[in-house]
Formats: C-alpha cells, sequence, structure tokens
C-alpha cells in the first residue's frame, strides 16, 4: 500500500495521505518522503473525511486512513455528506476488514462496514485478495472519480484466485469470496472436492455500480451460489449478491457464508474467530442436502 | 444591501411559508459583508475564494445576498423552496455561487479546513470563509476542525462566529454551558476578534483585512431575528413561518418602501 502510495505521489502532485493517528512502523516512508502531503489530523476520523472533502474540491486526490470499524461507522456522515454528496475522489483507506483485528475485540472489528458504505450510495468499494490484486486496485481507485472506500487486510497475501470480472465458469457449484475472504473460499472448495464436488471459485474485488453485471455472468447456469465474506450475512456481499438476483428466472439457490452475530463476549485471534464464526462443513452440508 | 438582503429573506420565506427566519436575518450583515469581500464567487476557477454556510439551515440569507448583488436571478430566487428548485432551505453545491452541501451542524468547518489546506499546500492565495453558528460549538467534529485549523497555521481560514447566543431549543448558555472558549481558541492559535456582527462596513473591513499568522476567527455579536422587533431573541422564530400581517409589520421594520 504504502510503496504504492510513494510510487503514485511521486508522479502525482494531487496525491495527499491523511492518517487519523494511526500506521505506527508503515506509513513513515511517505511521511518522510512527502512531509508537506502527509497530515496526521490526530484522533479525529470525522475531520479526516472533511478535510479530505475540501482537498478534493480544491483539486486533490486525498487518500485518509484508519481502521476498517473506525474509517466507516465513525465516519459515515462525513463520507455521506462530503465526498459522496460532491461527488469528490476521496479515497478511504480501511485496514482490517471483519476481525482482521481479532484479540483487539469488537471495536475493532469491521464486520458492518460494507454494509454501512453501500447503504449511503454513491461509494466505490474495493476489496483486494493479494498485494499483486491490491497495486492493480489502487491504480484503478486513483482514476474513479468518485469517493472509494479501500478494504485492506493488515497482511500481505498472495492468491491464484481469479477475479470474478475475469473467469469464464461452468460447473453448477460456484463460490464467490469477498476479496479479502479468499482464503476461506479456498478453503471451502477444497473442502467440497473433498466431497466430489468441483466448485468454481473466484474473489469479487471491487463493489460498484458495474457489479451487477458482474454477478449476473457469474450466476448464470449455477444452481449453488455460495458468497463467503469477513462481514456479516446482512448489509455485505451476500446482499449484493441477493439483490442483484432478485427477480431473475432460474437464479442459483445463494447460500451466505459470513458472521451471523455480533463478536462480543470470548474473544481470540482472527484465525480463532473465523473459525469459530464461518462455518466451513455446514455450509458443505448445506450444499449437499440441496444437490441431493 | 443589508436591508435588501433582508427584504428577500422575508418575501421569500413568506412565500415558500418556511422558518429558520431567526438565524437568516441574524447573518443578514455578515451575508452582505461577505459577498462584497469573496472574490469570483459564482465563477468555477479553482482559485476563488470559498465561502461555506456551515450553518446551512440560514442558506436562505445567502441566496438572498447572492441575488441583492446580482449574482442570482430574481425569478431564480422565487423558486426558493420549490419542487424542482435547487435553492432548498439548505445549500447545494450544484448551485452557482454555493461551494458546499451543509445542512448537518458541525461539517462545514472541516471543508473550510481542507479548503484552506490546499491553499497552503499550493501557496494559492485563494482565502476560506465560514460562517460558523454558536450552536456548531456542541459538536465534537467542530472542535476535532478547530483544534486542526490551528495546529496547521491555516492563515487564509476566516471563520466568522454567528454568537446570537441562541439555538433551537434555547439560549446556548442554558442548553450546553461551554465557559470561556474564546480564550482557550486564542491559546490554540486562532486569531480571536470581537467584533459588530451587525456592521456590514466594520465586518468587510475584518474580512479583508491581513496581516496575521494562523486561522481567524470573527466573533459576531449579532441578535437571532436582528430587525424585526418581534423576532428580535424569541426562539420561535428558528421554526415559525410569517403570517401575512407579520409579514407586512416586517417588511416595514426591515424598510421596505411603501
Amino acid at each position: 500500500l504504502v510503496n504504492t502510495l510513494c510510487l503514485r505521489a511521486t508522479h502525482d502532485p494531487r496525491l495527499v495521505l491523511l492518517t487519523a493517528d494511526l500506521g505506527y512502523g508503515f506509513i513513515e516512508p511517505f511521511a518522510n518522503r512527502f512531509p508537506k502531503r502527509f497530515f496526521n489530523v490526530g484522533v479525529a476520523e470525522q475531520s479526516m473525511i472533511a478535510t479530505a472533502t475540501g482537498l478534493a474540491e480544491a483539486g486533490f486526490i486525498p487518500y485518509c486512513y484508519s481502521i476498517a470499524s473506525f474509517a466507516s461507522l465513525r465516519a459515515v456522515e462525513f463520507i455521506r455528506n462530503g465526498p459522496v454528496a460532491h461527488n469528490l475522489p476521496v479515497k478511504v483507506i480501511a485496514v482490517g476488514p471483519g476481525t482482521d483485528y481479532g484479540i483487539d475485540g469488537f471495536t475493532h472489528h469491521a464486520l458492518d462496514d460494507i454494509g454501512v458504505i453501500r447503504a449511503i450510495g454513491g461509494v466505490s468499494i474495493v476489496t483486494p485478495n493479494s498485494t499483486q490484486g491490491l497495486r492493480k486496485l489502487l491504480d484503478w481507485a486513483h482514476a474513479a472519480k468518485g469517493p472509494t472506500y479501500i478494504r485492506i487486510p493488515r497482511t500481505d497475501a498472495e492468491s491464484s484466485t481469479a477475479d470474478v470480472r475475469e473467469l469464464e465458469v461452468y460447473g453448477p457449484v460456484r463460490i464467490l469470496s469477498l476479496g479479502d475472504a479468499d482464503m476461506t473460499g479456498q478453503e471451502l472448495k477444497r473442502a467440497l472436492a473433498a466431497r466430489g464436488y468441483n466448485a468454481d471459485h473466484a474473489c469479487v474485488t471491487v463493489i460498484s455500480s458495474d457489479s451487477h453485471d458482474t454477478i449476473l455472468k457469474f450466476a448464470a447456469g449455477a444452481s449453488i451460489l455460495v458468497v463467503v465474506e469477513n462481514h456479516y450475512v446482512w448489509g455485505g456481499l451476500g446482499t449484493f449478491v441477493i439483490e442483484t438476483l432478485e427477480g431473475i428466472v432460474a437464479a442459483p439457490v445463494v447460500i451466505r457464508m459470513g458472521y451471523r452475530s455480533p463478536t462480543v463476549g470470548p474473544t481470540g485471534s482472527a484465525t480463532h474467530l473465523r473459525q469459530a464464526h464461518l462455518d466451513i462443513s455446514e455450509v458443505v452440508a448445506q450444499v449437499e442436502a440441496r444437490l441431493s | 444591501l443589508a436591508r435588501q438582503i433582508r427584504l428577500h429573506i422575508l418575501e421569500e420565506s413568506f412565500r415558500a411559508h418556511k422558518g429558520h427566519i431567526g438565524s437568516c436575518l441574524s447573518i443578514a450583515d455578515i451575508a452582505a459583508a461577505l459577498v462584497r469581500t469573496a472574490r469570483g464567487i459564482t465563477s468555477c476557477s479553482p482559485d476563488r475564494d470559498r465561502v461555506i454556510l456551515s450553518k446551512g439551515h440560514a442558506a436562505l440569507a445567502w441566496y438572498a445576498a447572492l441575488c441583492a448583488e446580482g449574482y442570482l436571478a430574481r425569478d431564480v430566487l422565487a423558486g426558493y423552496a420549490t419542487d424542482g428548485s435547487l435553492l432548498g432551505t439548505h445549500p447545494d453545491c450544484r448551485q452557482l455561487g454555493i461551494d458546499f452541501s451543509t445542512g448537518s451542524l458541525g461539517q462545514g468547518i472541516g471543508f473550510g479546513v481542507g479548503c484552506a489546506l490546499a491553499s497552503q499546500i499550493r501557496g494559492d492565495s485563494f482565502r476560506t470563509f465560514v460562517v460558523l453558528s454558536d450552536a456548531e460549538l456542541n459538536e465534537g467534529s467542530t472542535w476535532e476542525s478547530l483544534l486542526l485549523a490551528a495546529h496547521l497555521r491555516l492563515s487564509t481560514l476566516t471563520v466568522v462566529l454567528d454568537d446570537n447566543g441562541q439555538q433551537a431549543l434555547g439560549q446556548t448558555r442554558r442548553i450546553l454551558g461551554m465557559g470561556d472558549l474564546f480564550t482557550y481558541l486564542n491559546g490554540l492559535g486562532w486569531n480571536v476578534l470581537e467584533i459588530d456582527g451587525h456592521d456590514p462596513d466594520v465586518l468587510a473591513q475584518a474580512l479583508e483585512s491581513t496581516g496575521h499568522l494562523g486561522p481567524r476567527l470573527f466573533r459576531a455579536r449579532t441578535v437571532s431575528g436582528r430587525g424585526v422587533s418581534f423576532m428580535e431573541g424569541s426562539v420561535d422564530w428558528h421554526y415559525l413561518p410569517l403570517s401575512t400581517a407579520q409579514h407586512a409589520q416586517a417588511k416595514r421594520e426591515v424598510g421596505a418602501e411603501e
């Protein structure tokens, strides 16, 4: 992320980076290299988005960095009345999707951010599934004229899972993972294969007004479509898919695999929480029951 | 100019049967000063001065100022608060002369900080003026922005605080006491100056003044409903529309020609 922003900033003087006092240990290369285009606004996510709105109106392309739950929920009205209302290219960098922040607890979990951001309308959502994919998506996001919400996992990852926009599909069972849930989608694909079902698997890395057509193409001819996401099963990609398929004759059965309750109470690592809330064996059983 | 702005406010709020009249009259003189001070108001130039009505509910005062100064056609103003008009009771940036859509209190000041920061980064000469209500000082987000503006020493940012001592349900000091904010703001690095908010000439002179370091805040002493005896200092006129008789009396008091 920071390397890409540095590279982009060398060529584009409009790029500025704002942080709500987060990013210790890796945001410094940008701050050191572009001190006049780096601003720590303090622990103030609302101010960060409002300031970015003014900067964007005056011709800059601001990136606003924070933890996903804070960048979305705390600042949502400012995103709505700022870059959305004015259609400005403010880029919200939201780190730590789903339960990425694990043991840090419920306040740090972003299980509702996509639902909230989708609800206000007018924001393109970017969810890379790999470091390489992130670089490409940042190029896309930088060129986008309106606001963008970039949901980035805390750790680097590589993946060979196809982007849904590029995959040609044929089988009756299909898995659609939100970018940062790619690993869980891959695990599900392997679990289904072990039961004799060869599922097609693709990742959604962009949710925007253009994504409906992509989803329709991916779902066409399928019997079952499993949607996997590090998000509540409401408001996120699963809801987007159901909205897309509404009214479609012969639409596949949609199984949503995501969080079904708040992660309050006993906590744990990101891996522990994903395993506790995203039950692969249960989804495999659902698929088998449908196909039998 | 201020008299004409008040007359427009009374005429259009009466015709549209809308409230927020007290707030509009409170900033009529501020609007008069701003509309003559800010450069390039209705141009799309990136170098134009920005005027941001953080207290968006007083939008009619700014529409009236634009109209009185010839930036907005009278027939467009006559569409205020009608179906299909861009002139709602809160401002929309799609209307020429409106830089930012506002209405949710505590947001416009942040937009202004961003504009002023942009001019600082690029070394541009444009100035940013924000009209803030004293009630907006209740909002935590206002303070996030006030702190940031001071920290960044944004010299091109001017806030005009419409200090009429009144908010939606009563007097500001009775609703949420805030102590001596202005000494605190001074300590942060704001240039705080107290000013008569109903003297457009003094206001305009103050807005044009230069030579300061860091952001400025003019604490404009104002009266809600200024110019209409039965409105002055009355919280009711945050809400009420005018009756025919009240409209006639208000116009007489403001100085309408018979």
